[in-house]
């Protein structure tokens, strides 16, 4: 699967080396980004485990090491990557609570206890959020809209449509794409709440209809 | 053109006068002018004198090359000292002897008719040989200035009869040629040896002093303005006095004369321009160094003082020879006898005769086997002048030390870098370190900041415009030019262009196979490499083996 990903830039050891230029630095950490995309884009990684703690990871084991010319990219570049990803241009999120809505986006960190900073998930966005949500409306739009009954779809129906694009999506991140852009920003579908996990005064979103 | 005692000095490039063998810098003096008797000579108002054990050095110091000339301390008659006086600045007279000038002068003439302020012809030997008219011996006269002047009648030795001046000279005449000749070939003649040289040579064959005409040579050559000579040859000193035309011959030897009183007379003056220098010091130098010279010439005569010793006997061989020299026997047994001793003599004359061919034989095998083992050892080719020794004791001021020294930074420079500026490129401390350690060990140590003063100096020393201290990546000061840091980072850029992924050794070992001239160092190279990454055309690839260099394809700077 990395075959066609060894472009020439790829072997080219200087990349795996923290440029003491500046400018070129800022050139250097943008190919990484886009190596990361593409690389996650390949291969459908939709989050990333804790930056620091990358052991057990795809990314640390296929893209970060390369083993043809025998480097490594060490853990401070990793971060300082991620922080450029995370904060510069946005390929990264972090999806939190949030506070306004009371809209919990990321299952995992239900129980607000173990909301630890470990244990946090960034998502990569190769694409972006944007171009996530158009997508999913076609889909929905092309498949829903010309029934007016069947206007409701469930989150995790919609990550098992084979053949698209947000097939196996994580929920989390479909969940932030659903609310925030396609609910909030565009309006048009509402949200559908669990009604069971109401207790903690926390919504937790199942699924949506399409207005 | 009259400049006989004005001779071409041979300078190196960076304006130090090449000294010759067995020569020794003594005392340096700058800001000096030049006058010939009255008259300032132009072009050679602003310079530096360097008195040496053989010569007075004027080196120019805007157009050394061409300016540059000296006088033979050889030719000095006497010199003085004028100091200051209201406008004018301290002067140092020298005073030369006419004879010697104009037997010059003529030399270089040979036949043609010179003009001069005493007769219609004059003849350059001291010593004139003329043939008594009446009783036809053949007498040997000196002449001076006064007995010319004068026109005094020259006086047989052997009759008693004196006979007229000009007779004698008209006469003589005839015999000129030859005579010049003999005075050449006295020339030649070693003063300590007395082994007659080839006229070319500069010094003795045999015992390696100095030769006294050895200069006539050199001034014969420059003669001729029109004939333009092979670089190495000597040049003519160019004089253009001050209100004087050129081409007047007789008014330049005027110039000469200070007075119609003292005509015997020439002199030239020396001003010294530095105001914090009254050149005291440099008269007392000059004259302490004509008196050592007076000495050194009078003593140290090859084979003085020597007699042949029969080793067996310890007594001297002559005295062999005299046997029998005054006997009083009378007859033909006395004839016999005396004819036997003139035999036994003969004998003995002729077996030391044999002796000292054998041993003159021996000799010149001795010196055959030595020529031809110099030669295959090619000792011209390592010979080198003496250098100039730049010892603080030898400078009045401080600032004329830095300026010698800048000199010779320079030359050291410059023979590191094969004559182009622009192919140095050296850390300034590690030259002070081997300019400190090569060229200064023994007449001591500059202080780094004198070397740095010294280096800022090249520009206005006329040396070169270009080169300067240069500080590289704000941290390494560097003595480059512009262009020079431009070829050596173009070499390094192609060299890393071309192999990429080499670290500093490789780099450095490469380098210096690629173009081996250039001042590559480890220091040098790491900072151009640093300077390139600084400027984005080199990146960088840290790895557990070691800092690897790539040229820069991929994030190339818009």
């Amino acid at each position: 699967m990395l075959e066609r990903f060894q472009s020439n830039i790829y072997n080219f050891p200087p990349l795996f080396t923290k440029q003491p230029n500046i400018i070129i630095y800022n050139k250097q950490l943008e190919t990484w980004q886009s190596l990361i995309l593409r690389f996650c884009e390949q291969n459908k990684i939709w989050v990333t485990t804790p930056v620091f703690n990358t052991t057990d990871n795809s990314l640390q084991k296929n893209l970060f090491q390369n083993h043809k010319i025998n480097r490594s990219l060490d853990n401070d570049f990793q971060a300082y990557i991620w922080d450029y990803m995370l904060n510069t241009t946005q390929k990264l999120i972090n999806l939190g609570h949030d506070n306004a809505s009371n809209i919990i986006y990321n299952s995992s960190t239900n129980d607000i206890n173990s909301n630890n900073n470990n244990s946090t998930k960034y998502y990569i966005l190769w694409r972006s959020i944007e171009d996530w949500c158009s997508n999913i409306l076609n889909y929905l739009v092309s498949t829903g809209a010309s029934s007016t009954s069947n206007n409701i779809f469930t989150l995790y129906e919609l990550t098992q449509v084979y053949g698209q694009d947000f097939y196996n999506m994580d929920l989390d991140l479909l969940r932030y794409i659903v609310v925030t852009e396609l609910c909030n920003k565009r309006k048009r579908a509402v949200c559908l709440y669990d009604e069971e996990d109401n207790s903690k005064n926390k919504k937790v979103v199942m699924g949506i209809k399409l207005l | 053109m009259l400049s006989s005692i004005w001779h071409y000095a041979e300078t190196t490039k960076s304006g130090q006068p090449l000294l010759r063998e067995t020569e020794k810098d003594i005392v340096v003096i700058e800001k000096v002018g030049l006058s010939q008797g009255k008259y300032k000579i132009l072009n050679k108002q602003n310079g530096r004198f360097y008195l040496t054990t053989q010569r007075l050095i004027y080196v120019d110091d805007l157009d050394f090359f061409n300016e540059s000339c000296f006088i033979d301390l050889n030719e000095i008659k006497s010199i003085d000292y004028s100091s200051r006086f209201w406008k004018s600045s301290p002067k140092l007279i020298i005073y030369f002897d006419i004879n010697t000038i104009l037997n010059k002068s003529i030399d270089k003439k040979k036949n043609k008719n010179y003009p001069n302020l005493i007769g219609n012809s004059f003849t350059p030997t001291k010593e004139i040989v003329w043939d008594c008219p009446i009783c036809m011996m053949n007498n040997t006269s000196s002449i001076n200035l006064p007995k010319i002047k004068n026109k005094e009648p020259f006086v047989c030795v052997n009759c008693g009869i004196p006979y007229p001046y000009e007779d004698i000279m008209k006469h003589h005449d005839n015999n000129n040629t030859i005579n010049t000749k003999n005075s050449v070939e006295s020339a030649s003649q070693c003063p300590k040896c007395t082994f007659i040289n080839h006229p070319s040579l500069m010094s003795c064959e045999i015992c390696g002093s100095k030769l006294p005409n050895n200069n006539n040579n050199n001034n014969n050559m420059g003669i001729d303005n029109n004939v333009e000579y092979p670089q190495n040859t000597y040049k003519q000193v160019k004089l253009i006095l001050e209100g004087i035309n050129e081409s007047d011959d007789t008014s330049q030897l005027k110039s000469l004369l200070p007075g119609e009183s003292n005509e015997s007379n020439f002199y030239v003056k020396i001003s010294f321009r530095n105001r914090d220098n009254n050149g005291i010091l440099f008269y007392e130098a000059l004259s302490k160094t004509l008196h050592d010279l007076c000495i050194t010439q009078s003593i140290d005569k090859f084979n003085q003082n020597c007699t042949i010793i029969d080793r067996k006997n310890g007594k001297p061989k002559v005295e062999l020879l005299k046997i029998n020299k005054d006997q009083n026997k009378f007859g033909i047994t006395g004839l016999e006898e005396s004819n036997e001793s003139k035999l036994l003599a003969n004998d003995i004359l002729m077996g030391n005769a044999l002796q000292d061919l054998d041993r003159l034989v021996e000799l010149s095998e001795d010196i055959i086997k030595m020529y031809s083992h110099t030669t295959t050892t090619d000792i011209n080719k390592d010979m080198k002048p003496p250098k100039l020794l730049i010892d603080r004791g030898k400078f009045t001021s401080k600032s004329s030390f830095i300026c010698e020294i800048s000199r010779e930074i320079f030359d050291f420079l410059m023979n590191l870098s094969e004559r182009n500026e622009n192919l140095l490129l050296i850390n300034i401390l590690d030259l002070y370190a081997l300019y400190n350690k090569t060229v200064r060990i023994g007449c001591g140590y500059i202080s780094p900041f004198e070397f740095e003063m010294a280096c800022e100096q090249f520009d206005k020393l006329n040396l070169s415009d270009k080169l300067h201290i240069m500080t590289i990546n704000d941290r390494i000061q560097c003595l480059t030019t512009n262009q020079s840091l431009k070829n050596f980072k173009e070499t390094l850029l192609f060299l890393i262009n071309d192999q990429p992924g080499l670290d500093l050794y490789r780099i450095n070992k490469y380098l210096h196979d690629i173009d081996g001239r250039k001042t590559w160092s480890m220091g040098i190279i790491a900072e151009l490499l640093q300077m390139c990454i600084q400027e984005g055309s080199i990146v960088v690839d840290d790895a557990f083996s070691g800092e690897f260099y790539y040229s820069n394809i991929y994030w190339k700077n818009d």
